[in-house]
């Protein structure tokens, strides 16, 4: 099973997307990245906690307690109004980029 | 601005966050050990994730200062020999430039310094034929001008 690490302003737009779907365990967040990349992407906990601090510390998202599948007391992120307008921001400059490279590389 | 408030309220409830974040991921590492994925040392990635937080200079900062006071105990005769110097260095300058401060930089207590004139050496007699200060000061059209002072 491929793994690829990926850059940090990546993981911010895909924690906040995942989260749009409502509020996650830290784990979740990584699994439900590496189940819906298809198991390519692999978060690493080295990588996840410091964005999730930087998440919460700018207002993109607030934590609450919660209890998990193993029934166990745990952190659940939840996504704010800010942490929403911050995804609809990075998801049009991510179209942009994208879409500038794609260009790049059909017609170079 | 609410994110400097955030930023301040980390640092006042550092124990509290940090045993969340323990927390947190305590709780990753049962889980990833249960799908038999290898998880690091959650001390350093604690550490790592409070980075986000910004105030890990106040910790190294603390470390710094705790060390300095340890080596300090630990030779009392520097410690005495360097707090003397400073002491003494810093008394000395605040006294000189106090006395220069008053000597010199410290204008007169009177109106008009500039056009003060002193009498050395003369006689009461004659200093009040020369400069009948109480009668200047009476006179209305030079009410500021002489106001004797004394040093």
């Amino acid at each position: 099973m491929p793994k690829k690490e990926m850059p940090s302003g990546a993981l911010l737009l895909l924690i906040l997307r995942v989260l749009r779907s409502g509020p996650l365990h830290g784990y979740a967040i990584a699994q439900r990245i590496h189940i819906l990349s298809s198991e390519v992407l692999h978060v690493e906990e080295g990588a996840l906690y410091p964005a999730l601090q930087k998440i919460l510390l700018k207002g993109w998202a607030t934590s609450e307690w919660g209890v998990s599948e193993t029934n166990r007391k745990v952190r659940f992120y939840r996504l704010t109004s800010a942490g929403r307008k911050q995804l609809e921001a990075e998801l049009s400059s991510y179209d942009r980029v994208n879409k500038a490279i794609q260009d790049v590389l059909r017609t170079a | 601005m609410n994110e400097i408030f955030r930023r301040l309220r980390y640092l006042l409830h550092r124990r509290r966050f940090d045993r969340e974040l323990a927390n947190d991921m305590e709780f990753h590492r049962e889980m990833a050990v249960r799908e038999g994925v290898r998880f690091g040392s959650t001390l350093r990635l604690r550490e790592e994730a409070r980075d986000a937080w910004g105030w890990t200079w106040i910790d190294r900062l603390c470390q710094d200062v705790r060390y300095a006071a340890r080596k300090l105990r630990k030779s009392p005769g520097f410690t005495l020999a360097a707090v003397l110097m400073l002491a003494i260095g810093i008394g000395v300058n605040v006294a000189a430039f106090g006395f220069f401060d008053l000597m010199v930089l410290r204008p007169l207590p009177v109106d008009d310094p500039v056009h003060s004139c002193d009498f050395i050496d003369v006689p009461c007699s004659v200093m009040r034929t020369l400069c009948p200060i109480r009668k200047w000061r009476s006179s209305a059209n030079t009410p500021q001008r002489f106001q004797p002072y004394w040093l």
